[in-house]
């Protein structure tokens, strides 16, 4: 249902928001601690741009959410939308939003929460059906119990198992030729 | 449709502000899709390391 979707949408967004805005309070759901840790990542790693759209956001939170809509119609202007562009769109409103409490607009991350939550379940409601909603979005990222921390030690393990086996055989050989 | 009511009540931006959106917009395209794909590759990765996962 497009209501509940949008719901589900804003209260994630407006979880995050507070979370990046310094909220110590626990994730309400699985969902909304996979979106927390992924957005928290990919905002550690892209740090440099984010921080470079801070002053983007103006005092009035009505004019952040004109201007993060108009940076989503064209965020999927070329390819369409996938679950990287949308949390790059979240951790972007999360930006603006925090740049707005921090100026003292305290109902500015509400704004914005209730404006993307609005483009996203209306707009690319059909994606986010299609790609099977937020349960999707905990799936992609890895939300099902294992945290990405682990899952890439365990990979970097295997890896590694698999490359000292490698030159294990490959120094055996050496020696038996 | 709700989202371009919404875009028709939008302010209309100043030419500069237009082109920090499009910049806006570009930057977070190629992060968006380069962390699309590396995750499209950790899961991959997992899959084929820990099936049981």
């Amino acid at each position: 249902m497009p209501g509940s979707l949008k719901e589900e949408t804003a209260l994630l967004l407006e979880d995050y928001f507070q979370h990046r805005g310094g909220g110590a309070a626990l994730p309400p759901s699985p969902t909304a601690a996979t979106l927390r840790r992924a957005a928290a990542e990919l905002e550690r790693r892209e740090r440099p741009f984010f921080r470079s759209c801070a002053p983007l956001a103006r005092a009035e939170p009505r004019e952040a959410a004109a201007l993060l809509e108009r940076v989503a119609a064209q965020l999927e202007a070329d390819g369409g939308l996938n679950w990287g562009r949308l949390l790059a769109l979240v951790v972007f409103a999360g930006t603006l939003a925090a740049a707005l409490a921090e100026r003292g607009c305290g109902d500015g991350p509400r704004c914005l929460a209730a404006a993307l939550a609005a483009y996203l379940a209306e707009e690319r409601g059909e994606w986010l059906e299609a790609h099977g909603g937020w349960d999707g979005f905990c799936r992609f990222f890895g939300g099902h119990g294992s945290q990405t921390a682990d899952q890439s030690s365990t990979i970097s393990n295997a890896i590694m198992a698999a490359a000292g086996f490698g030159i294990a055989g490959l120094a055996f050989l050496l020696v038996v030729r | 449709m709700p989202g371009r009511t919404l875009r028709k009540t939008a302010p209309p931006a100043a030419p500069a502000e237009r082109e920090a959106v499009a910049e806006c917009a570009l930057q977070l395209r190629r992060i968006g899709d380069k962390w699309d794909l590396r995750q499209k590759i950790l899961n991959l990765l997992t899959k084929l390391f820990c099936p049981e996962t």
